[in-house]
Parts: C-alpha cells; sequence; structure tokens
C-alpha cells in the first residue's frame, strides 16, 4: 500500500505516532514509578512497528502482507501489552475513571471485546480485502489496527472481565486457523501471490505463537499458588477505580 | 481428561505435527504445501489442524509445569496420552487428510503405497502402545 504520502498525510501520520506516545508519557508520570518500565517500552515499541508498518515503502501483494503482519498483528500486540487501559484507570481521576468502566462496559463496547466477535473482525476483514476486489485505501491500516487491538486484547485479557479462558483458547486457535487457511487459500488461487502467501501464513504462525505463550502464561499464573501481586500503584493510595477483578488481566 | 493425559495428549498432537512440518515439510520436502488436487474440505482441515497443533504444544507445557509445580505429574499417563494422541492425529493425517481430502500425498513421482503403509503402521503402533499405557496406569490406580 504505498500511497505516496503527501505532506499533510505524513503529518497527520506522525501526530497520529506522537500524541499517543506523549500521552501515555503524561498518565505514567500521574500513576508514579509503580508503573513498570517494560509497559512502556511495549507501548512505545508498539507504535514504533506502526510507524515502519504505515510509511513501509514498497507495493504489491507480498508488500501488503508485510504492512498487515506490522499493523494488523505486531504492533497491536505490543500496544495491547503496554496495557493502556489499565493505565488510564489508574491515571484518571476517580470520577472519570468509573466513567471510563462504564462505557467498557456499555453493550458496543463489550460487543467488540468479544473474543469471537473481534476475531472475526480481525480475520473476516482480511478474507474480505484479499479475495473480493476491495478498495486499497488507507483507512484499511486503521481497521487492521483497531481489529487487531480488539483481538490481541480480548484474547489476552488485557482489559478489565476478559472472557474465561477455554473460550479465548477456543477463538484463538479458530482465528489462526483463519489466517493459516486464508494464505493457502490465496497460495492456491492467485498465481504469482504465492511469497506474500508464504510470508502470511509463517508470518501469522510467528505472531499466533507468540500471543498462545503470553495466553499460556497468563493461565498458568492465575492457578500460581504464590501469584505475583499487581504492580504497585505507586502514590495514589486511595479512591484509584476498582482494579480489574480477574486474575487473569495482567 | 485427567489434567497428566490432556498434557500429554496435546503436546502428542503438536509433536507429531512438527514431527511432519519440519521432517517432512521443511527438511525432505516430500510433503507438498499445496497440490493441485488438495479439496476445499483439506484445506480446512488442514488449517484447523496446524493451528490447534501450535497452541496445543505450548498449552501442553504450561499444564506439566503445573503438574510438576503441584507434584502431580505422573509419568504413564503422561506419556500414554502422549503416544496416543501422536498415533491418532498421524493416522487421521494419513488417512483422511491424504486419502480422502487429498491435502497432499507422501511422497510424489512414486508408488505411493507402501509409504502410505508404512505411515499408518507407524500410527496405529503409536496409538497401541499409548492406549496400553493408559489401560496400565488405570489398573494400578485401582
Amino acid at each position: 500500500m504505498n500511497h505516496g504520502w503527501s505532506a499533510a498525510g505524513l503529518l497527520l501520520i506522525g501526530s497520529a505516532l506522537v500524541v499517543p506516545l506523549v500521552v501515555y508519557r503524561l498518565a505514567v508520570s500521574e500513576v508514579g514509578p509503580g508503573w513498570p518500565a517494560r509497559y512502556r517500552a511495549c507501548w512505545a515499541g508498539g507504535l514504533g512497528v506502526l510507524g515502519v508498518g504505515v510509511l513501509l515503502p514498497g507495493h504489491g501483494f507480498t508488500h501488503q502482507v508485510l504492512s498487515h503482519l506490522l499493523v494488523g498483528m505486531v504492533a497491536p500486540l505490543l500496544l495491547a501489552l503496554g496495557r493502556p487501559v489499565r493505565l488510564a484507570l489508574r491515571a484518571l481521576p476517580v470520577a472519570r475513571a468509573r466513567t471510563l468502566v462504564r462505557l467498557l462496559r456499555s453493550l458496543p463496547l463489550r460487543t467488540l471485546g468479544n473474543p469471537a466477535i473481534a476475531a472475526l473482525l480481525n480475520v473476516g476483514a482480511l478474507w474480505l480485502l484479499w479475495t473480493t476486489p476491495y478498495a486499497d485505501h488507507p483507512l484499511v491500516h486503521v481497521h487492521m489496527l483497531l481489529a487487531g487491538y480488539l483481538f490481541t486484547a480480548a484474547i489476552l485479557g488485557t482489559h478489565p472481565r476478559p472472557a474465561g479462558f477455554r473460550f479465548r483458547a477456543a477463538v484463538l486457535v479458530a482465528a489462526s486457523a483463519g489466517h493459516g487457511i486464508l494464505a493457502k487459500y490465496l497460495y492456491a488461487r492467485s498465481p504469482g501471490a504465492e511469497p506474500g502467501a508464504l510470508l502470511l501464513y509463517y508470518g501469522g504462525d510467528a505472531v499466533d505463537l507468540v500471543l498462545a505463550v503470553l495466553f499460556c502464561r497468563a493461565w498458568f499464573r492465575t492457578l500460581s499458588p504464590r501469584r505475583s501481586a499487581v504492580p504497585a500503584t505507586g502514590r495514589r493510595s486511595c479512591g484509584s477505580p476498582p482494579a480489574p477483578r480477574s486474575p487473569s488481566c495482567r | 481428561m485427567e489434567r497428566n493425559v490432556l498434557s500429554g495428549a496435546l503436546l502428542g498432537l503438536g509433536v507429531a505435527a512438527f514431527v511432519d512440518e519440519t521432517i517432512f515439510h521443511q527438511l525432505l520436502h516430500w510433503h507438498h504445501f499445496y497440490d493441485k488436487s488438495t479439496t476445499a474440505a483439506g484445506l480446512v482441515s488442514d488449517g484447523i489442524f496446524h493451528a490447534a497443533s501450535w497452541f496445543a504444544t505450548v498449552a501442553a507445557l504450561f499444564l506439566l509445569a503445573d503438574l510438576r509445580r503441584r507434584r502431580a505429574f505422573a509419568a504413564r499417563r503422561w506419556w500414554g496420552g502422549q503416544l496416543a494422541a501422536a498415533g491418532a492425529f498421524q493416522l487421521y493425517d494419513g488417512t483422511v487428510q491424504h486419502k480422502l481430502l487429498r491435502l497432499h500425498q507422501i511422497r510424489y513421482h512414486v508408488d505411493v503405497a507402501p509409504y502410505d503403509w508404512a505411515w499408518n503402521v507407524v500410527a496405529v503402533v503409536l496409538l497401541a502402545a499409548g492406549a496400553t499405557l493408559l489401560i496400565r496406569a488405570r489398573r494400578v490406580a485401582t
């Protein structure tokens, strides 16, 4: 997807990357020194990968696949590991944090946060994108990023009240299968698309393997007799919004 | 399913798929990523088993770690589950996926029959060995 970015476009992309970085930093300074450095590193890394994926020069199917892997899978994974929702809940004043919790529990967001729906939005969009003459548009990046984030957060349970482990495991396997089947289907159907299809297949596998490890590790920790405590909240000692109940929300 | 058997079975599925992928696809290049006779059902079956085997391998190892942590590891049941699942998957691969769904063949440009027989006999032997271990484990337990 080489759009030959205009100056206005570059400015837009630049601010879309820098603003979240700055806001996150401000929120971390609000929360205090208890916020883990690895979360910050994940967030910054995710934005970096996102920038590379969007601005990557090139064209053709292989390029689209690489861009999808970065924007729709790797960047969302790192961003979700940055725990932005948990950070927001800690950093916001109590009243606003409560509003955010209510918003997260609202029907539309609960629906989008359902692992199966998020997986459908994620993998289903890929099928539409590559098996129909769908318009190749910059908004495709936005959809890939958002759907990828929703899916990753739903699977890893980084938002409050994650779904049960079995359901999430089934959705992860189904989504991963949908991704692999699409790759083989494209390999078979479109002559010339073989390198891109192989990249889609093995690249998707690699990211899904990381997801599987993180998911199982979260499960393993919930069973742990000496579970590590939630990272300290720092200076905000009272009045913080209800912390995510489920121990899997690590 | 009992946790030891489950952990073993998941790892068996993962190991069988891993051996298939590394030895026959990547090293020997006997199996093809896709061959022209593959059916749509073959693609779907392969996709599901491939994704499930990835996840199963990881989940099996974490389950094993949990069993060790709780000192509940039972070797006979665990190995029984692993061998039985590896055999069952290989038998499914060798009969349904290779023959019925024509996903791909074991080897090309040769008479494939001896390869098919070897493949499926090994599968049955693994399955039988696993089942024997599981039955013995049950006998010991009762």
